[in-house]
């Protein structure tokens, strides 16, 4: 290689790196400046939010207030507001008020852009102000090829519910762990709308897969509708069902999820077990504690440890059952509950949440 | 009482609302000054109520909630903020002493009410709660 490609060679380096300093530089600079903007448009609508969250004032001058920004600021300052104030009661006041505001018809026409940040842009104004002439383009969003889009687009759903719940729940069981974490979520923001569509799926001859996903969304709902049906799957033949069946009982707090839960603690299965002593553990069955003090002398290191945290948990004459192990004959138990019996209140609810 | 959250707009909202309420208030915009502050205010006849947001930088709202409940139990009356409403982390504020825990989005005129009573019940006890 001569001196000269070698030069030429660093000057093409070179260039390429000022560019790149350059492109972050103005990036930094355009973002900058975004943020003033909406810091303004913040402070501009809040004065108005103020009068209308606190003293129910004319919620009409806050859309009069977004007419006057550009329309990616009034969407980022709505977006921003919307996070902790917006109830659903105050968004279903505003949403139908802004649907049709050129501003918003702007917006959402980028819900078919070919780049992803725009249509999630759209996604995300559809959640705040979302109308039922919305749902086909919901739909798409649902379908996304970015899954970032993809969620946004749940909270849209949820909040409309009807045909675009049932496309959810339908791709529910597809998705990944977060993903799924963040339909619930979204889900049980609305949970009337999500247990309704839940409830005729439940069936003990739904595909497994998709039953499984469908009985966590129920416990995610904390539906007593759905987790009742939930219940009856209790005697499912497949463990893996029988699972699912467990963890999502410990939100049914009824007298009659006792002895079901009662069962599933003396499952063949190890998880089962270990599931059921947790939902005993978070429903407080004072009935369960001498099942649970015998479940921590169990085989399963996993059931001895939900069955010792489920005792903490429930304290009281439990804590006491656990105490006793502490001083037992069966060396692992007696581990397990010295191990659990030193954690304080919050580390127990903490660890029996994981 | 004292407002603690780190969200400026959040501040001026509860600020607006509890001027309309005419409840005396001070904000803190970090965990660490706020705990500072609430340690070494001194202990009155009357507990006071803290509204406190979970996410504060420095020292969070559940080591503060914790803090104070060995440190300085039953001195004040604890209203939880935060954007995550599962169940564990609402029962984490409550078993850690706070006196309720409100998810956001929250109703400003519903935590508006609860403060009220709150500021009469806090009246009305000698700083035995």
């Amino acid at each position: 290689m001569t001196l000269d490609t070698l030069v030429v060679a660093l000057i093409v380096e070179g260039t390429l790196i000022l560019v790149c300093l350059l492109v972050l530089v103005l990036l930094r600079l355009y973002l900058a400046a975004r943020a003033r903007a909406v810091e303004a448009g913040v402070r501009l609508l809040e004065p108005a939010l103020h009068g209308w969250l606190v003293q129910n004032a004319d919620v009409h001058q806050i859309v009069e207030l977004l007419r006057r920004l550009a329309p990616g600021v009034a969407f980022r300052s709505v977006a921003r507001l919307a996070t902790p104030y917006l109830t659903l009661e105050r968004q279903q006041t505003l949403a139908p008020l802004l649907r049709h505001e050129t501003w918003v018809r702007e917006m959402l026409r980028h819900g078919q852009s070919r780049l992803w940040w725009r249509r999630f842009d759209a996604a995300r104004l559809l959640s705040i102000v979302g109308g039922e002439g919305d749902q086909a383009l919901i739909a798409a969003l649902l379908h996304d090829r970015s899954a970032a889009v993809r969620l946004v687009a749940i909270d849209a759903a949820a909040r409309l519910g009807g045909a675009l719940v049932d496309i959810e729940l339908d791709g529910l069981p597809l998705r990944q762990d977060a993903v799924q974490a963040y339909q619930l979520a979204a889900l049980a923001r609305y949970p009337g709308v999500g247990a309704a569509a839940l409830l005729p799926r439940l069936l003990p001859d739904a595909p497994p897969d998709s039953l499984n996903a469908w009985i966590d969304a129920s416990g995610a709902l904390a539906s007593p509708e759905a987790l009742t049906r939930v219940r009856a799957l209790s005697s499912h033949p497949r463990a893996e069902v029988r699972l699912h069946v467990a963890r999502a009982l410990r939100r049914l707090a009824e007298p009659d999820t006792v002895p079901v839960l009662l069962a599933l603690l003396a499952d063949a299965d190890w998880r089962v077990r270990a599931q059921a002593a947790r939902a005993l553990g978070a429903l407080r069955v004072i009935q369960a504690t001498s099942a649970l003090a015998e479940a921590v002398r169990d085989r399963s290191w996993w059931v001895r440890y939900r069955a010792a945290l489920a005792l903490a948990q429930i304290g009281g004459d439990a804590r006491e059952a656990l105490l006793v192990v502490t001083r037992g004959e069966d060396a692992l138990a007696r581990d397990m509950s010295i191990l659990v019996a030193g954690l304080s209140s919050a580390a127990v609810v903490e660890m029996s949440e994981v | 009482m004292v407002v603690a959250t780190a969200d400026p707009s959040l501040t001026r909202m509860l600020a607006f609302a509890l001027d309309q309420a005419r409840l005396p208030h001070v904000a803190f915009r970090s965990g660490t000054a706020l705990l500072r502050e609430l340690l070494a205010m001194p202990v009155g006849p009357h507990p006071t109520v803290v509204v406190l947001d979970v996410d504060l930088p420095g020292v969070d709202g559940h080591a503060i909630l914790e803090r104070l409940g060995v440190e300085r139990p039953n001195t004040f009356l604890i209203v939880v903020l935060s954007s995550h409403a599962d169940e564990s982390v609402q029962v984490r504020s409550l078993l850690a002493g706070a006196l309720d825990h409100l998810a956001k989005p929250f109703n400003v005129r519903v935590l508006m009410a609860k403060l009220l009573r709150w500021t009469a019940i806090s009246m009305r006890c000698e700083a035995s709660l």
